[in-house]
């Protein structure tokens, strides 16, 4: 058993009080919602996320992934579902109203030497930093593919791809409009017998994909989704003998790295079982350091 | 900025403000740090992480649950060990703008002398002795709920520092006064309290309980009438002996401080409210201000303990 000490935590966490600028909502109780926060954005990277208070009666904030950190606006934008008291609460503020954010939080994705493949994975509450991290890798010249699954109905209207992708089955063309024009080749998964969208898991088309590819060639894995879906990805991933990051959550408090609240079991580099806090350590850990303790999707 | 009308004394000791962070809320002490506009000097004290003798991996996820108005949490002393702790996380802390106060838990009494005998040769200004850790296997609250091993543990840590010494109390024991007592016998200089109050909560999805450990300790501000109420109780036994007291649970304002003070804390706790808004003690230092201006008091010290008799 062995902990590692941590270096002398530098300010980097911006607490401001966040405009709402716009409110959509989606399928499934989803909620697309655009937050002015300069201090935030001027700092965000993608696989990083903010600690938002839904209500003043909370008594604790609530962590969302960022999706989109925009420069020129001061915004960001954070994609979410309502799951519970938190996120119920937070589906009643409107255009205009404020809310106490502070971020950017975490160690984000790590971006790979020049050249590299990448694979993007991101289901249901993973899919905003993945998309957020596919464009920052498209902006960097990486050309990122990028498979995403849900199973409430996307927020956005596929239209079917027109970049040619020989690995993967012809029927499945359906793509998310931001990414394809950004360039970037997208996908998406459905059990819901969706037009265009492949009917599995994300990690199932992975599966599919890979087998396709060069194998000596080297590609980064990454993606962020329920744990089941993590565990399948990490498994694929240590199957190729590839590395994967994964962006992981669990219940979070402080999101400062106060209150060690939101550990995670990882191996260390010595093969030690530690614990670590996905707010300030994480939330992006490699696949091969997680000990997950639930089951990988099938 | 030192404010004169906020200082508050334990003691030999002199606190710029008589806000102080609590175990368990700021890590080894710099964590809050990382907050862009955080500022040390307006907190007395920051009570560092619960420390013991061998590294602890604590327990499992999920480690935490929110209930309406308090949280529910089951850590488990997550921490590196004394060693580490001495070694490495000590000399990092920047000792000229507050106080730092280690937090010690034992399984045994020999392993609460041990770590009063480590940290009394250190920076540490004083040492806070958790008898009341609701969320561990051994030690913790086994030795708060009775007091006579709460006053064993006090003398064993007594006999190795002459540092001062802080009992953090459980809320379980009934007889709140009865047990300080006991431990202001046994030595001890300061009380806090409270600890957190042991509860559960079941994630009726998945039909077991929300937290890993099983059980945890309820903070926040639904335990806050529990706090006021022990405090009250046991400020009786401590005031005419001169033991300060630092009264915490569920504070979030200005206004929860002064009650807290009414019932007879010296200085105040704060600790779930940072997790909502980790720089809450700067608007708690400014209201506290605003109240002495208002009720034309002269100092934080100026209000003094509610009592019947008159």
């Amino acid at each position: 058993m062995k902990q590692t000490v941590q270096a002398n935590p530098a300010p980097n966490l911006f607490r401001e009080m966040a405009r709402v600028v716009d409110v959509t909502t989606g399928p499934g109780h989803q909620y697309l919602l655009r937050l002015l926060a300069p201090q935030c954005v001027a700092h965000a990277q993608p696989g990083q996320f903010v600690q938002l208070r839904c209500h003043d009666r909370l008594p604790l904030p609530r962590p969302f992934s960022i999706f989109s950190a925009d420069d020129q606006t001061g915004c960001i934008e954070i994609l979410y579902k309502v799951v519970g008291v938190g996120t119920a609460l937070l589906s009643r503020v409107r255009k205009g109203d404020e809310l106490a954010l502070l971020g950017p939080i975490g160690r984000g994705f790590s971006f790979p030497a020049s050249g590299q493949q990448t694979l993007l994975l991101g289901g249901g509450v993973g899919i905003p930093p993945v998309v957020f991290l596919a464009l920052e890798l498209r902006k960097r010249g990486f050309n990122p593919v990028v498979f995403l699954g849900s199973e409430i109905g996307w927020t956005f209207r596929p239209y079917p791809s027109r970049i040619l992708t020989p690995s993967l089955p012809s029927h499945v063309v359906a793509c998310m409009p931001v990414l394809e024009e950004a360039g970037i080749v997208s996908r998406l998964c459905s059990f819901q017998a969706r037009p265009g969208c492949f009917e599995g898991w994300v990690t199932d088309l992975a599966s599919h994909y890979v087998r396709g590819l060069d194998s000596s060639r080297e590609v980064l894995w990454y993606a962020c989704g329920p744990d089941g879906m993590l565990k399948a990805a990490a498994l694929l991933a240590a199957r190729a003998e590839q590395t994967i990051e994964l962006c992981v959550e669990e219940h979070m408090a402080c999101g400062w790295g106060g209150c060690a609240g939101c550990c995670v079991k990882i191996r260390d580099r010595h093969g030690a079982e530690t614990m670590r806090r996905v707010c300030v350590d994480g939330p992006v850990f490699f696949g091969h350091e997680m000990l997950f303790s639930t089951e990988p999707t099938p | 900025m030192t404010d004169e009308r906020l200082v508050v004394e334990l003691r030999d000791l002199k606190f710029t403000t008589p806000l102080m962070l609590l175990s368990g809320c700021d890590g080894f002490g710099q964590e809050h740090e990382r907050i862009v506009g955080a500022d040390t000097s307006l907190i007395g004290a920051v009570f560092l992480k619960g420390t013991t003798v061998e590294p602890r991996l604590g327990n499992p996820a999920h480690r935490l649950w929110e209930t309406p108005s308090g949280l529910l949490n089951a850590i488990g002393l997550q921490n590196p060990g004394v060693d580490v702790v001495i070694r490495d996380l000590l000399p990092r802390l920047d000792t000229r703008t507050t106080h730092y106060i280690a937090n010690i838990s034992g399984a045994t009494l020999e392993e609460y002398r041990e770590l009063a005998r480590r940290f009394d040769e250190t920076v540490v200004s004083a040492i806070e002795i958790n008898v009341s850790c609701p969320n561990v296997k051994a030690g913790g609250m086994q030795f708060g709920n009775d007091p006579d091993m709460c006053a064993r543990v006090i003398e064993a840590c007594r006999s190795v520092t002459g540092k001062p010494l802080i009992t953090k109390l459980t809320p379980a024991y009934h007889d709140t006064a009865l047990l300080a007592q006991k431990c202001i016998d046994a030595g001890t200089d300061a009380l806090s309290l409270i600890n957190t109050v042991s509860g559960m909560a079941f994630d009726i999805r998945k039909r077991q309980p929300a937290l890993g450990f099983g059980q945890g300790g309820l903070s926040g501000p639904a335990i806050k009438p529990i706090a006021l109420l022990k405090v009250h109780q046991a400020a009786r036994i401590c005031r005419p002996r001169g033991i300060p007291i630092i009264g915490q649970g569920g504070i979030t304002c200005a206004e929860d401080a002064i009650e807290f003070f009414l019932a007879g804390a010296d200085a105040i706790g704060i600790g779930t409210a940072l997790f909502y808004d980790p720089l809450i003690y700067k608007r708690i230092h400014e209201d506290l201000l605003d109240y002495l201006a208002q009720h034309q008091l002269n100092r934080i010290t100026d209000i003094k303990p509610w009592s019947k008799q008159k």
